[in-house]
């Protein structure tokens, strides 16, 4: 799998413009309480993410759901790279199920970085590669703000 | 509420009170009892599953009114030992600030409020009905809340708050609430919008009452069944956060 890169080595300007205006959306959106743990204190709206990769993994669990990646990075070497996503309640309303996604699929993922510069993401947008499905989307601006 | 205690009653009293007293009691079971005949067309119909419709209204962290020891303890307060990375529950107002429904039953003596998350259920007693007294052994995460049905409004009092880590402020800094916390919840209905303005009380910490504003819209969709919280996963986020912004330096 090749990773698409994180933005700042990679991106197209308007992507990377994108992805910004989502972060400074988090920002001002930042609020309310969010579901579990405070975004701010994990992930960083600075460091917006896309990457392609491989599923390992689908941890079906509250409070979140984690996908575990497998990306290639620029150098050839495979990452393990870990998707937070929201609860398991607010993944089934959007149809999801714990055999959504099979080792094996690959996947993109928008989202944004955690804070130490680990190779974790929470994620904003999920799209199976081979249908183009967008499986999860948490894009806008009104659904960020529950980070 | 032990209502065979009150059934029980006239047995110790004479035949006609005991009858009277026996009737009262059922017809407070009836659907609409007593209370609702007082006052028919002021008590809402807030039983549904309501799901958030609008982006809640929050104080700015950084215009809390906080006196010196609310200062200090936003000050001391880290992250990384908050007790929601141990599943512990968001308690009001913050837990209606989660992407997550809730339901309103309405009962005759008590309205239920279900949240999805958590499968939290808080009853709220409803005043003049004869509900227990708060204990100190009342004191738990969500409190212990009375209502009442007030100009068509639900309004929950609740006190008996156990200490929260980020009770009145839950993001970085959080600031949290004392046992002295004290919410005033008041649920308007007006067509599909449900309006829930939450004042918050914590003389400990706050030089003065804080307001929280939530809009809700009924839905369909019954609340899901919730997996239980898995303490491991919950502390996984803290795996992410950078070695330098550890408070005292322990994940």
């Amino acid at each position: 799998m090749t990773i698409q890169d994180l933005i700042p080595k990679g991106g197209s300007a308007m992507r990377a413009g994108l992805l910004v205006f989502l972060g400074a959306a988090l920002l001002l959106a930042a609020a309310p309480s969010m579901p579990h743990h405070s975004f701010a204190a994990v992930f960083d709206v600075g460091r917006p993410i896309e990457l392609t990769g491989t599923v390992t993994r689908l941890q079906w669990t509250n409070p979140h759901a984690w996908i575990h990646v497998d990306v290639e990075n620029a150098d050839g070497n495979v990452e393990a790279w870990r998707i937070e996503l929201l609860g398991i309640n607010t993944l089934l309303k959007q149809g999801w199920t714990p055999g959504v996604l099979k080792p094996g699929d690959v996947i993109s993922v928008e989202g944004f970085g955690t804070r130490d510069g680990s190779t974790a993401a929470n994620a904003s947008v999920v799209t199976l590669v081979d249908t183009g499905q967008q499986l999860w989307v948490s894009a806008t601006a009104e659904s960020r703000e529950d980070y | 509420m032990d209502y065979t205690g009150k059934i029980a009653t006239p047995r110790r009293t004479s035949e006609v009170g005991g009858v009277v007293t026996l009737l009262l009691t059922l017809a407070a079971y009836l659907p609409g009892g007593l209370q609702a005949q007082e006052g028919a067309s002021k008590l809402p119909d807030l039983s549904s599953v309501w799901q958030r419709s609008a982006r809640p209204v929050t104080p700015a962290p950084e215009e809390l009114p906080l006196n010196a020891r609310g200062i200090g303890m936003r000050d001391a307060i880290d992250e990384a030992q908050h007790p929601m990375y141990d599943c512990v529950p968001a308690a009001i107002p913050h837990i209606l600030g989660d992407p997550y429904n809730f339901s309103i039953e309405q009962q005759q003596d008590r309205v239920i409020i279900r949240y999805e998350k958590d499968e939290i259920a808080r009853t709220v007693w409803l005043e003049g009905h004869g509900h227990p007294a708060a204990l100190s052994s009342d004191f738990s995460v969500q409190g212990f809340s009375t209502g009442r049905y007030e100009d068509g409004d639900l309004v929950v009092e609740t006190t008996h708050f156990t200490f929260d880590p980020s009770g009145i402020e839950d993001k970085p800094p959080m600031v949290p609430s004392s046992t002295s916390k004290r919410t005033v919840e008041r649920y308007s209905r007006d067509g599909d919008q449900l309006s829930v303005e939450v004042t918050v009380e914590d003389p400990r910490f706050l030089t003065e009452s804080v307001l929280f504003s939530f809009q809700f819209a009924p839905t369909e969709t019954p609340l899901e069944a919730w997996i239980p919280c898995d303490p491991g996963q919950a502390r996984n986020a803290l795996r992410y956060m950078p070695e330098s912004e550890l408070k005292y330096g322990i994940r």
